[in-house]
């Protein structure tokens, strides 16, 4: 776990106090850490400072109807005339959105959230409502991630000016710095004359900039922070001293989690003297395009097609598939978070959600001419529940970039890779890819179902070094469990020679190290993942066969479809 | 919140530039707009409402139907020999996440249903985007049954209702513009291809232009009205710009080396079909109508070959730097050859 910024004593208070200010300006603060006092107090004094705003709680499964709002059934069957129950967003309007565990929020929500933060404006276009409604929120997200993989959504992150690390903060002191002798109101009301010059403009876009900060509203941010610090001063333009202070509580924190995830990037390659890999850092981008080009051309003509497919499709071992009923794979439709409701004209293997097809027949009684105390039903109101894993699987690449795998060949099961992850994007999986090499493996990408940037950190990928085989087993298993806890189905390719060298202790050694991973692996099949190892030995050999026999997995030999004429083409493009 | 002035977008010239295409003429087909967070994409095509010109549009049809051109199965207008009509904005209608299938297509309006007990039909957002346009934030984030009723409209131009024994049938005939961040998802193929123009957006890394970005958009914040004042001079001229560009396409000359050298250049990017070549004419003329001039050169050409053709080459799908330097490749084979 990572390290909040070093802020001075009194700046979580000041960010609290900015933010009562200026809450939409300032899109949200983020609370990061556990519920606890620190928490409490936080949220505490911001609800005190804005104590005539509504605030409203979003729980984690709040689902759209909830979020935007929609018809109140039982109003509108009273009054005999469609009524609107607000929605979350709306009952916001004007104070504050409390998210609980902003960290698990799914995309569409965010996506809903942030149009919203965007436009003060929530659009109803639902179950025969068709409305604007003003709304103007500022938003405190409740970030309990924990581990390095989970992070708040980033295009919420990206509206939100602050950041609170609040495990380690000091109720009393809190409250201690919190400015009650001033005027909220007339700060308000007097930030928007503050005038912002243009060296401080430039300053805080460059040091936006420079902290390697792309996106445009951070600094945005930064400058509307700098104006109600100026205000809060009571001063009548921003100086040097509140610019400063806006880029550290604004900014800073984004540069620590950027360098942060720079870290879990392997250093530089060791020089693995290999002329194809050095003309690759050298070439110019198009060089290296075709390279990579060439290097797909060749791992297509070799690779099974449809492999993902037939991967998906839970294709393994014999022994593992008998006592699988059809029962089995209807449940696996079902599994997961609901989201929802959608309208079904057919009953196939959908669920019928009873209570949402009541709800949808319900206001078309009267037209319907329904006997009293009936329920007319047509098909048009079949509702079907809508879950999460409904179609999504999670396919994980564990990339064997050793030495043993040979830097040449590297390029090769990079190809293979891209090719996979090619019939990802039809089938609209999430990627994760895992790579492994010298002492130990770790997480390249956590699942995304962004090919481009699964595709970026694997052209980063540097070869060479020892073999951690029982490592990458170990790390795989740990990512799976992550991926079915959060209701995905996982899928695994490994890639690899199946020639271990690194024990699970760290120590070297070939005879210890594949006793390790055959360990791993046992482990690994207790969890029941459909699982590929594609070996990418020079010639097929035994050992990858082993270890896909003990992950209960599919064997599949990468042929050396002609390695000098392959590895000629590739030297000669670049 | 005022919308920010579509002239006060600092750079991302392509972007406006495909846009403003799509405004010029509509049957381009839609505008995809890819690209980083925080680079103004969603401002952008909002601003563009304001900008867009009125047309004559018959009162009270909910349908939107143009007084010349009548739909022939317009309820509300059929029978009507003189329909009245006056300039209505043209519509840009919000697409949002959430949205349920009934307020996309229309439904029975639920109101009279429980008041009067009368079926009537709502029209939905379809019906409501009708030659206007039709805009989805987070388009890769859309639900899939949203995704394929619109990929059904946009292919047929209409709209079909089946509900509870009320059949209609309404034209539904709109722009599409999608705009995301590819990190969020990935968008379907079939969406994709409905698009006739895709541009990609990234964050301006010029240092002056980024300060240009913050200074206006915190003077917006600090005072929207004042701000749309001092922009409202050079709004009014691209807005007469475009209608000029309308009332010009037609006789807009294209001559037949540049028809030549659209296929020469589809064939050298391999591009599928004949929608490529179709679109690159297309908004070619388009472009040159906006420009003022009377024939289109290669240089119109060259600008809107990348937006037009970008997402029609066959390709890796992961593969998206690779594109625009095909595109420069065989501009430069078929142009400085």
């Amino acid at each position: 776990m990572s390290d909040a910024p070093q802020l001075e004593h009194n700046e979580p208070a000041l960010a609290l106090q900015l933010f009562a200010i200026e809450p939409v300006g300032l899109g949200g603060i983020a609370l990061r850490g556990m519920p606890g006092p620190g928490r409490s107090a936080a949220l505490q004094v911001l609800q005190e400072l804005m104590d005539d705003r509504p605030h409203v709680h979003v729980p984690i499964n709040a689902s759209d109807d909830r979020l935007v709002g929609g018809l109140d059934i039982a109003a509108t069957l009273k009054s005999g005339r469609p009524l609107y129950e607000q929605g979350l967003l709306t009952q916001g309007h004007g104070g504050l959105l409390i998210l609980s565990m902003a960290e698990r929020l799914s995309a569409r929500s965010v996506g809903i959230m942030c149009r919203t933060l965007d436009h003060r404006q929530v659009i109803i276009e639902r179950e025969g409502i068709s409305a604007h409604a003003d709304c103007s929120l500022g938003v405190v997200a409740l970030d309990e991630s924990r581990e390095d993989d989970e992070h708040l959504p980033a295009p919420l992150a990206d509206r939100l000016a602050f950041e609170l690390w609040t495990d380690h903060l000091d109720p009393s002191q809190v409250r201690e710095m919190i400015r009650t002798d001033i005027n909220m109101d007339s700060v308000r009301r007097t930030m928007r004359h503050v005038d912002v010059p243009d060296e401080v403009l430039e300053a805080i876009t460059k040091t936006a900039l420079a902290l390697g900060i792309f996106s445009l509203r951070p600094a945005l941010l930064a400058v509307t922070a700098a104006r109600a610090l100026a205000a809060l001063g009571g001063k009548s333009q921003v100086d040097a001293d509140d610019a400063a202070t806006a880029v550290r509580l604004v900014l800073s924190h984004r540069a620590m989690n950027m360098a942060m995830a720079q870290d879990d990037v392997p250093p530089e390659p060791e020089a693995p003297d290999e002329p194809a890999n050095e003309e690759h850092e050298h070439g110019n981008d198009e060089g290296s395009r075709e390279i990579a080009d060439t290097v797909v051309q060749a791992a297509r003509a070799v690779l099974p097609e449809h492999l993902l497919k037939a991967l998906a499709a839970g294709v393994r071992n014999s022994a593992r598939q008998t006592g699988r009923g059809a029962g089995a794979t209807a449940a696996k439709v079902r599994r997961g978070r609901p989201i929802g409701v959608r309208g079904v004209t057919r009953l196939g293997d959908d669920k019928l959600n009873i209570l949402a097809t009541a709800k949808a027949a319900a206001p078309w009684q009267r037209i319907r001419g329904a006997a009293p105390g009936r329920l007319r039903v047509l098909p048009e109101d079949f509702r079907a529940t809508r879950y999460k894993t409904q179609t999504r699987q999670t396919t994980i690449f564990v990339v064997d970039a050793s030495g043993s795998s040979a830097a040449r060949r590297l390029a090769e099961v990079k190809g293979a890779v891209e090719l996979l992850l090619g019939e990802c994007y039809v089938t609209r999986a999430e990627v994760a890819v895992v790579a492994f090499r010298k002492s130990h493996a770790e997480v390249l990408l956590s699942p995304t179902r962004s090919l481009t940037r699964a595709r970026r950190e694997l052209a980063d990928l540097p070869g060479g070094g020892a073999t951690p085989l029982a490592n990458a087993i170990d790390v795989t298993r740990a990512l799976c469990e992550q991926v079915a806890r959060q209701g995905q189905q996982p899928n695994i390719v490994f890639l690899t020679d199946g020639h271990g060298n690194v024990g699970r202790d760290g120590t070297l050694g070939h005879a210890e190290a594949t006793e390790h991973a055959l360990e791993a692996a046992k482990e690994l099949t207790q969890l029941n993942v459909p699982t590929v190892v594609v070996d990418t030995s020079r010639r097929p050999r035994d050992r990858a066969r082993r270890l896909a026999d003990a992950l209960c997995a599919r064997y599949v030999p990468l042929p050396y479809a002609d390695a000098g004429s392959l590895a000629d083409a590739v030297v000669q493009v670049a | 919140m005022k919308p920010f002035p579509f002239t006060a977008i600092v750079g991302q010239e392509e972007m406006k530039l495909a846009l403003l295409v799509a405004a010029v003429d509509q049957s381009v087909g839609g505008v995809l707009v890819f690209g980083d967070r925080g680079t103004g994409k969603s401002t952008t095509v909002r601003a563009l409402a304001s900008l867009l010109p009125k047309t004559k549009t018959v009162i009270g049809c909910p349908y939107r139907c143009e007084p010349e051109r009548i739909y022939s199965a317009c309820s509300q207008c059929e029978g009507n020999k003189e329909p009245k009509s006056k300039d209505q904005p043209t519509p840009v209608v919000d697409l949002p996440l959430g949205v349920t299938e009934d307020r996309v297509v229309g439904s029975l309006d639920l109101e009279r249903a429980l008041v009067h007990g009368e079926k009537s039909f709502e029209p939905g957002l379809l019906a409501r985007a009708h030659r206007g346009f039709l805009y989805i934030d987070e388009v890769n984030l859309l639900e899939d049954h949203i995704v394929d009723l619109l990929l059904d409209v946009a292919a047929s131009g209409e709209n079909r209702v089946e509900r509870e024994g009320l059949s209609i049938l309404h034209p539904s005939k709109f722009v599409l513009v999608g705009s995301g961040n590819p990190e969020e998802g990935e968008l379907r193929p079939q969406l994709l291809d409905r698009f006739g123009l895709s541009v990609h957006v990234s964050t301006p890394t010029e240092i002056k232009e980024r300060i240009e970005v913050i200074r206006r958009r915190d003077s917006f914040e600090a005072d929207p009205q004042a701000f749309a004042r001092k922009w409202s001079r050079k709004e009014s001229a691209v807005r007469r710009r475009i209608v000029k560009a309308r009332d010009a396409l037609q006789a807009v000359v294209m001559p037949d080396e540049i028809l030549e050298q659209c296929a020469r250049l589809c064939v050298a990017l391999q591009t599928d079909g004949l929608r490529g070549e179709l679109t690159l004419i297309r908004t070619s003329r388009a472009l040159a109508a906006y420009d003022g001039d009377d024939t289109v050169s290669a240089d119109h050409i060259r600008r809107i070959a990348y937006p037009a053709l970008r997402h029609r080459l066959r390709r890796n799908p992961l593969d998206e730097s690779g594109t625009d330097v095909r595109i420069d490749r065989a501009l430069a084979e078929v142009f400085d050859a």
